[in-house]
């Protein structure tokens, strides 16, 4: 009987299951498709024939022989695409700067907090306020003094506001993971002479090392699809990342799914694979804070 | 007033099997008890009797009735689990009325139970104080106030008393058998600790990986123990066990053994029928002196003393004899180190196939009062 | 000794200094510049220096507030993160309570499962964009299972635009609610639940009793982080809908946006982005607090 309920269970867990795929196999599907098949109806639920030529499109540079084999199949309606090649590389120097920053930044406040309540419950709540606050609303003054200063449309200007925005989870994090460190760690290697600062790097850093690999894969998935700022702060062209690249596509006339799906599995991949790495830490980090002082 | 009967439960999980086809029978108003190691599925059974568990195969019946396959929510039992399980945001109170208002019974009477079920196990003054601020022998019996609160047909212990300090084993254990005894309600306590078994059990089965070794009164189970496993796992200490031989030598049989100092002259070894044995004898019928005693018949080995654990007024004696170690009680003061002789009356020793472990003899004079502290 | 305590002092002030600087130049400054623009009448068109402006007083603040665009934004993401989290919180947690229980293939099903918790917010918006044409995957289906031709207008209509982007932001986010309880059920100690079924609780009572009563601050969490979160809504509508048809979907991130950058009335939107600022972090602060007093 209670087999039966199990079954049950997961026919609607399967249910589940789909339907958080779907929307990721739809975006893989078409970009495997030409442009007929895109907003065919019936849809076309299993390309058959799958063709890369929209990939072929991302990577290639209008007027090379690659991007004129791939126009065959597509039209000429993506002759002048560029390549998005410089937007993923935007992403990636951005993203990884940025997460290098904010968990360098983060973990040593977070051990700053852990340890001695730095600044008090009012600087705590201060941090993990800053990521609530809607990044059009900073961004507009902020845009006034980066214009001012010429760091518009720059991979480090931009980087600088990630860091900032995605340092409150990192400080959330490791400060968790710290909170369950005994303090006499510190104190036995400060008795054999080490620095306060040396004992930290090389004693108590290690420990939580997991928990860094772990905020770190956070931020930069959360850094990798950020949206918002980029838009605000990369008009030029120069940073552009790879989701404005995306709405881009979208916007530059003509509706260019393809190559757009394609970009955004290429976006997607990533994240799900670092974000399944990290899941279990992130949950420990988050909610372990909920656990204690409970039986 | 029910009856329990396990009709040849068997439960295996994956590959492993815990409980390998035992039966018994509880019977109405019966303290009955299942003794045994970790593991060897006296747990196990319990949760089977209170369906938590499914057996894989094997019948429960309450009262002839099969109650297999009926959820733990049907089978109007009380349970008390090792971890106390109390619900600590809850009051006493509140605990305690919990099954009451499960079954919908009105808050005037609800009230009455819950005065009277808390004035018998004293808990009148904490009504109010919540369960997590409780102390440990405080949530055990109000755990067992829970438990009995709603005039369950049976009573199930899972080790009620493995968690609590060893000072308020002993009281509480006196609170449980003299509910048990007020409401006469069919119970069965799971625990590893034979002490607590004997004393209080009006039978018991004892358990071995997965088996029943041996059930029956206390008495008989620790005058009798059916197997080795038993003779070794009963008892403060348990009984010195030796490995040795029957020889018969021209119409008269003799016990030998390693650590016999002469060839023990055995009226009954020839009805054993064996020839490998294992012998054994309580610490506390053997006695030990620094001379040999030269009382005609009985075995004497020597050996020299290891170490003395003092328990309460009596001395256990560790004694190293041919590289094992043998227990003897006495009162008196031998001083470590010292060489003895201990001298066990023929009339005291115990015989076992080597091969089966079953018992081949007992010996006849047991008509001994065994003392139960609850009388 | 003394110098032992010079050294701790040392660590505690100087790890927290990168994070302070950090944030209060990234967001507090401008936020500073913000409450100072939006006492003036400052533009870019106007001028390249801020401080050039004409002051103002309260005028911009009395303008926006009675804005009806400005307060119809304010009320429609109120309603989108109230709508969406409760939509969140009921199927994750509906999710958790079944694999709690146990679902066949618990793994595979689980990770799959929390993969549209790592996909960022614009990726989210093209897989639902593509998916939502009135011609298009869902449609489709729907047609399928109805057995009548099913053409709802999920993007274009302004009844079904705000429905569109509560799902695709649920679809998001019930993954991490998800997570979040499965974990804190998880911890539920065995016995408590075994010793209610025993003393005849029903099923559902011993989710309601035990289960929920373990859960509360698992939930909580969950919940504040969502609300908090779902006030920045920009990504997805922005994508999905620009904002429409007309402003049915145009959440306060997107109408400061647009005002902001569209029309230049900077000091304006100033003003607009202070009030949002100023009543988010009153929020962050008591619902951070009540949440820290209680663990």
């Amino acid at each position: 009987m209670s087999r039966l309920w199990k079954v049950v269970r997961t026919i609607i867990a399967v249910l589940a299951a789909a339907i958080a795929f779907f929307p990721i196999y739809w975006m893989a599907t078409t970009s495997l498709k030409l442009p007929g098949e895109w907003s065919a109806y019936p849809p076309v639920w299993f390309p058959t024939t799958p063709r890369i030529e929209n990939y072929i499109v991302i990577f290639s540079e209008p007027g090379t022989p690659l991007r004129e084999s791939a126009l065959q199949a597509l039209g000429r309606g993506f002759s002048a695409s560029p390549s998005a090649v410089p937007y993923i590389t935007n992403s990636i120097i951005i993203a990884v700067s940025a997460t290098i920053g904010a968990v360098f930044i983060g973990t040593l406040a977070a051990y700053s907090i852990s340890r001695y309540r730095t600044g008090g419950l009012f600087t705590y709540i201060f941090i993990l306020a800053t990521r609530m606050f809607p990044p059009v609303a900073i961004a507009i003054p902020l845009i006034v003094v980066y214009s001012l200063i010429r760091w518009l449309d720059t991979h480090w200007g931009l980087s600088l506001i990630y860091m900032a925005v995605s340092v409150a989870y990192v400080v959330w994090i490791m400060k968790t993971f710290f909170d369950e460190i005994p303090k006499d760690i510190e104190d036995s290697a400060i008795l054999f002479g080490l620095s306060h600062v040396r004992a930290f790097f090389k004693v108590v850093l290690p420990i939580v090392k997991n928990g860094m690999l772990a905020a770190a894969l956070f931020t930069f998935v959360i850094n990798w699809g950020e949206y918002a700022f980029a838009l605000m702060f990369t008009v030029g062209g120069r940073a552009t990342t790879i989701p404005v690249a995306i709405s881009q596509l979208q916007l530059g006339g003509g509706y260019q799914y393809g190559p757009m799906a394609a970009l955004g599995l290429i976006a997607l991949i990533p994240a799900v694979v670092f974000g399944y790495i990290v899941q279990k830490y992130l949950v420990v980090g988050l909610t372990l804070g909920a656990v204690k002082g409970r039986r | 007033m029910t009856t329990v009967e396990v009709d040849r439960l068997v439960k295996i999980y994956d590959k492993f099997t815990a409980v390998d086809g035992i039966s018994f029978t509880v019977k109405s108003g019966e303290f009955f008890g299942l003794l045994g190691p970790s593991g060897c599925g006296k747990t196990t059974t319990l949760y089977c009797i209170s369906g938590l568990e499914t057996p894989t195969s094997g019948r429960i019946l309450f009262d002839g009735n099969d109650v297999t396959k009926l959820p733990p929510q049907k089978r109007n039992i009380g349970m008390v689990f090792q971890s106390y399980a109390i619900f600590y945001n809850m009051t006493v109170f509140d605990n305690l009325a919990y099954p009451l208002k499960i079954r919908r019974i009105p808050a005037e009477e609800r009230r009455r139970k819950v005065n009277e079920t808390a004035e018998l196990l004293g808990l009148k003054d904490i009504l109010n104080v919540k369960g997590s601020k409780l102390t440990p022998a405080q949530m055990q019996l109000l755990s067992l106030g829970r438990a009995i609160i709603y005039d369950p047909d049976i009573l199930l212990l899972d080790e009620p008393l493995s968690n609590l300090d060893p000072t308020f084993r002993m009281e509480t254990l006196r609170h449980i058998k003299r509910i048990q005894r007020l409401l006469k309600i069919t119970t069965i306590f799971v625990t590893h600790d034979q002490l607590e078994a004997l004393s209080v059990c009006d039978r018991l089965a004892v358990m071995q990986a997965g088996r029943i070794m041996q059930l029956g009164r206390p008495e008989e189970i620790y005058y009798k123990p059916a197997t080795v496993f038993v003779a070794g796992f009963v008892g403060t200490p348990p009984m010195n066990l030796l490995e040795g031989r029957i020889e018969n030598l021209a119409d008269k049989s003799y016990i030998t053994s390693p650590e016999l100092s002469n060839r023990l002259l055995h009226p009954h070894a020839q009805s054993v029928g064996e020839e490998d044995i294992i012998w054994g004898f309580k610490p506390e019928d053997a006695t030990m002196s620094l001379k040999p005693v030269e009382t005609g018949d009985g075995a004497v080995i020597q050996g020299r003393i290891r170490t003395i654990e003092r328990v309460a007024a009596e001395n256990i004696y560790l004694v190293d004899v041919n590289g094992k170690t043998v227990k003897v009680i006495t009162v008196e003061y031998i001083p470590v180190d010292s060489k003895v002789f201990i001298h066990i009356p023929l009339e005291k020793i115990y015989i076992y196939s080597r091969k089966t472990g079953l018992l081949l003899y007992a010996p006849r004079s047991l008509e001994k009062q065994f003392s139960q502290p609850f009388g | 000794m003394s110098s032992r305590l010079k050294s701790l002092k040392r660590v505690e002030t100087i790890f927290i200094i990168p994070i302070e600087v950090l944030l209060w130049g990234i967001v507090m400054a401008p936020f500073v510049l913000a409450i100072y623009l939006s006492f003036t009448n400052w533009s870019p068109a106007v001028s390249a220096n801020p401080f050039d402006a004409k002051w103002l007083g309260l005028d911009n603040y009395v303008d926006i507030l009675s804005s009806t665009r400005y307060l119809g934004a304010v009320f429609r993401t109120t309603l989108f993160a109230l709508a969406g989290v409760t939509i969140q919180v009921v199927l994750g947690l509906g999710l958790a309570l079944l694999f709690y229980y146990g679902v066949y293939g618990r793994r595979i099903l689980s990770t799959i499962m929390i993969m549209p918790m790592m996909a960022s917010p614009l990726i989210v918006a093209l897989m639902f964009y593509i998916m939502l044409f009135t011609k298009g995957p869902v449609n489709a289906f729907l047609s399928l299972v109805t057995g009548q031709t099913v053409e709802i207008r999920w993007l274009s209509s302004p009844e079904l635009a705000p429905v569109s982007i509560i799902l695709a932001d649920s679809w998001m986010w019930t993954p991490l609610v998800f997570l979040i309880t499965l974990s804190g059920l998880s911890l539920v100690p065995l016995d408590q639940i075994r010793a209610a079924r025993i003393v005849g609780a029903s099923e559902l009572r011993v989710i309601k009793d035990i289960l929920l009563s373990y859960i509360k601050p698992f939930i909580m969490i969950a919940v504040v982080i969502r609300i908090l979160e779902s006030f920045k809504l920009f990504d997805i509508p922005a994508f999905m809908t620009a904002g429409g048809p007309g402003v049915a979907t145009e959440t306060l991130s997107i109408f400061l946006y647009k005002e902001g950058f569209l029309t230049l009335r900077t000091a304006y939107i100033a003003a607009g982005a202070v009030v949002v600022l100023l009543a988010l972090s009153v929020a962050t602060y008591f619902l951070t607090r009540s949440i820290y007093a209680r663990t």
